[in-house]
């Protein structure tokens, strides 16, 4: 999407690169974005808008024949900008450098479930 | 389709265009789910060590890689820490997977690797959900598998919660986006190691250059090098992610790394056209899909039969379930079509509150990762409990995550990798490359097939905490060549000039002797592509004859390449991204070539040896392109069971 700074609208630049993954109209704060699926094989008529909240997704289906179906889905369960990385995991020190722990450890202690089974050659 | 005509046209020239530089230990290249678990535990480890992590991507991370959409499952995760329901009552255990993903490579796949980021991979699951990604459980509180090795989750802010995670990580100063990477640059003083990257912003004239002591590459895998099945509007609506570009792969292979395995390309069975997923639908749903005739092909055994032992594994691997839908379509027992109606009808047994639960898990399914399937459903009104829904198998697309496993030849770690990988290595540090400080994850590490979007990103974090080691153990300071630099500069914005200096010599300028534009380069190599390489209109069949024919077209299209032209600059990222296609579709070129036998039949044909020869065969392909000659040289490594199953 690029923005047209005389109409300030913004457009499509390149449709036919389009992945339509939906993710400037589920960004867009003026809800001005919508989908016309591919000409190349999407039959006209039917719309799918979602409507992004902090917590949930809803979208509206609507079908080529007018039926409408509505659903909704949870798309998060802690607040928007709340992730502390490091939050509650050990200071890294350069010892372990060297060692096979990363970030946060192992939640599986036991090594017989951890350790691959080598074949013997 | 036509050329796009820009509704901004505007070009720099070289001298106007500012130059940054900007110092680093550790670069990541790419911001999808391996770079994204790559900034964040190269960080940790960064801390302690007071080193300095960047991450660049050509787009924004909060929606950028194939996790973009977003996704209704997780399909990497093993259940070491019994978080969630077991499969058949039983715990899994790491070989059986191992097992599992190597017969899904036909008996060829880097084990010590995928042992790797199988051990690891459940930390990572873990942290999502810390991090907030809202993972299905069932009423003991225990994931809810789709699969044996999948679980299902409501995933369509995947990507925006991840990159929140790497993003904090790092930090906001440390990220540069919507800045394309072109060409990886090498030491002044020791050219066999990386000393960095140069690219440009997409967004204003300016050219960076990134110093560093160590790069991780974490670009994706490549589409666009075969014609996809819609031509017109529609060819952005392909599987795998549009904006994956193989230039990750391109660059290593131009600065002379080694590759692996780079014949071997993923053809995916999906709903036809919009490429909606099946996973739910096979596994979870446990749903069949017939030929015309109402026959469930996957009962075929004879079709699979020469393909032994792999016919016999379960499950059927990939390809050779591809083989068989395949088969039944050539011999005109199509269309194909997954019976959503009878695994509905099954599963809901009359009771209308069950059906609609699961109709709302069918569209979720969609809606999280696909949502142009759910349209596609809308504007035919489907309703999958009445009628069934057509699937295809896809054009070919070069991958290393998925069942998937081109790449390039990465080290693995030391307690697993065995002697006969370890020759090509100047420096063992695991994930590395054949060149020393360049690391490779995701999508770019070959052989290793299966990660899915959390065994990226545990690779990511193997890579990351390798690449702190790396800049610490190493007494290596970065030179850079000014004089190299400023030839690079040159070179990458010279599709700008050639715009200027040309454009005026016909009377419409998408039709010039001087110059193509990306798009006619990219029509170009998906012709050539699928005509000579065994694309879709061949049924995935080629032989000697027509790979070297096509490799002669391809180096035509190589030479024509230099006079690209660009008017603005998201059209000059257009440009590179071409030039790296054409590298890698060199690199597929070159290596189906060398492996002469079929070994993942469904994935493609080789007409001239059309069996699978595991006394010849039975090992990774290797392969190098001299920077300098720009000639290949191919060699086998033997495969070595690492992990102890049995077939």
């Amino acid at each position: 999407m690029i923005l047209d700074s005389v109409k300030m609208k913004a457009y499509n630049q390149e449709p036919d690169q389009c992945w339509e993954c939906y993710s400037c109209v589920k960004t867009c704060p003026k809800d001005a974005i919508e989908v016309r699926g591919y000409a190349d094989f999407v039959p006209l008529g039917a719309k799918v808008t979602p409507k992004r909240g902090t917590d949930s997704i809803m979208w509206t289906a609507k079908f080529r024949n007018g039926k409408v179906q509505r659903f909704k889905f949870p798309i998060r369960t802690t607040p928007w900008d709340s992730i502390d990385p490091f939050g509650g995991i050990e200071a890294p020190t350069l010892d372990k450098l060297k060692s096979k722990d990363y970030a946060g450890g192992r939640e599986c202690k036991d090594p017989a479930r951890f350790t691959i089974r080598k074949k013997v050659r | 389709m036509a050329v796009e005509s820009y509704r901004k046209v505007e070009t720099f020239k070289e001298s106007d265009i500012k130059t940054k530089t900007v110092e680093a230990d550790v670069l990541i290249v790419g911001g999808g789910m391996s770079g994204c678990g790559a900034a964040f535990e190269a960080a940790y480890w960064a801390k302690a060590a007071g080193k300095k992590v960047i991450l660049v991507e050509k787009a924004a991370i909060e929606r950028s890689g194939a996790v973009a959409h977003g996704l209704s499952a997780i399909n990497c995760y093993m259940g070491l820490s019994d978080r969630s329901q077991f499969t058949n009552n039983k715990p899994i255990a790491l070989e059986e997977f191992v097992r599992y993903v190597n017969l899904d490579m036909m008996g060829v796949s880097r084990e010590d690797l995928v042992a790797d980021y199988a051990r690891n991979v459940d930390d990572s699951v873990h942290l999502f959900e810390k991090w907030g990604l809202p993972l299905w459980k069932d009423e003991n509180g225990k994931y809810v598998r789709e699969g044996r090795w999948q679980i299902m989750i409501s995933g369509e802010s995947y990507k925006p919660i991840v990159a929140e995670g790497a993003k904090k990580a790092i930090g906001e100063e440390n990220l540069y986006e919507r800045v394309f990477i072109t060409h990886l640059l090498m030491d002044k003083n020791d050219p066999t190691r990386v000393a960095g990257a140069v690219g440009f912003s997409v967004r204003d004239p300016i050219f960076y250059v990134f110093k560093a002591k160590t790069v991780i590459i974490a670009t994706g895998g490549a589409t666009g090098l075969f014609r996809p099945k819609s031509t017109a509007e529609g060819m952005g609506r392909i599987w795998y992610a549009v904006f994956n570009t193989g230039s990750g792969y391109a660059m290593a292979i131009e600065a002379g790394a080694h590759t692996t395995q780079m014949e071997h390309r993923f053809i995916p069975t999906r709903f036809k056209d919009g490429y909606g997923p099946v996973g739910a639908w096979f596994l979870l749903f446990k749903s069949k899909a017939t030929n015309a005739y109402g026959k469930d092909y996957t009962e075929n055994v004879e079709t699979i039969a020469p393909y032994q032992p792999y016919a016999s594994a379960t499950p059927v691997p990939t390809p050779l379930r591809n083989h068989q839908m395949i088969e039944e379509m050539v011999n005109g027992r199509g269309p194909i079509w997954m019976r959503t109606d009878e695994a509905i009808g099954k599963l809901g047994a009359g009771d209308p509150k069950k059906t609609k639960k699961v109709l709302d898990e069918a569209w979720e399914d969609f809606l999280d990762m696909t949502v142009d399937q759910a349209l596609l459903w809308a504007a035919n009104d489907v309703e999958p409990d009445k009628t069934p829904s057509e699937i295809a198998a896809a054009e070919p697309y070069l991958m290393g995550s998925h069942s998937g496993c081109a790449g390039l030849w990465v080290c693995g770690p030391d307690d697993l990798m065995p002697d006969e990988y370890k020759t090509l290595f100047p420096l063992q540090y695991n994930r590395m490359t054949t060149i020393k400080g360049l690391f490779a994850i995701g999508d770019n590490a070959g052989a290793s097939p299966h990660k899915f979007s959390s065994g990226s990103f545990a690779e990511g974090r193997i890579a990351g905490k390798e690449a702190v080691r790396y800049s610490v153990e190493q007494n290596f300071e970065p030179t850079i060549d000014d004089s190299k630099v400023a030839e690079m500069k040159k070179k990458v914005f010279k599709p700008m000039e050639t715009y200027e200096q040309f454009k005026d010599a016909t009377t419409a300028e998408e039709i010039n002797p001087n110059y193509l534009f990306p798009k006619q380069t990219l029509w170009r190599l998906q012709k050539i592509m699928d005509e000579y390489m065994g694309g879709i209109s061949t049924w995935y069949r080629t032989s000697d004859a027509y790979l070297a024919e096509g490799l002669k077209r391809i180096g035509k299209l190589r030479e024509d390449s230099e006079k690209l032209a660009a008017r603005n600059l998201h059209e000059l990222m257009r440009c590179w991204e071409m030039v790296h296609r054409i590298t890698v579709a060199e690199a597929h070129g070159e290596h189906l070539r060398f492996r002469k036998e079929t070994r993942w039949p469904g994935y493609y044909y080789r007409t001239d040896y059309p069996k699978l020869d595991d006394k010849e065969w039975k090992c990774f392909t290797v392969g190098r392109r001299d920077p300098s000659t720009g000639s290949w040289n191919l060699q086998k490594v033997p495969y070595v069971q690492v992990a102890d199953y049995t077939i």
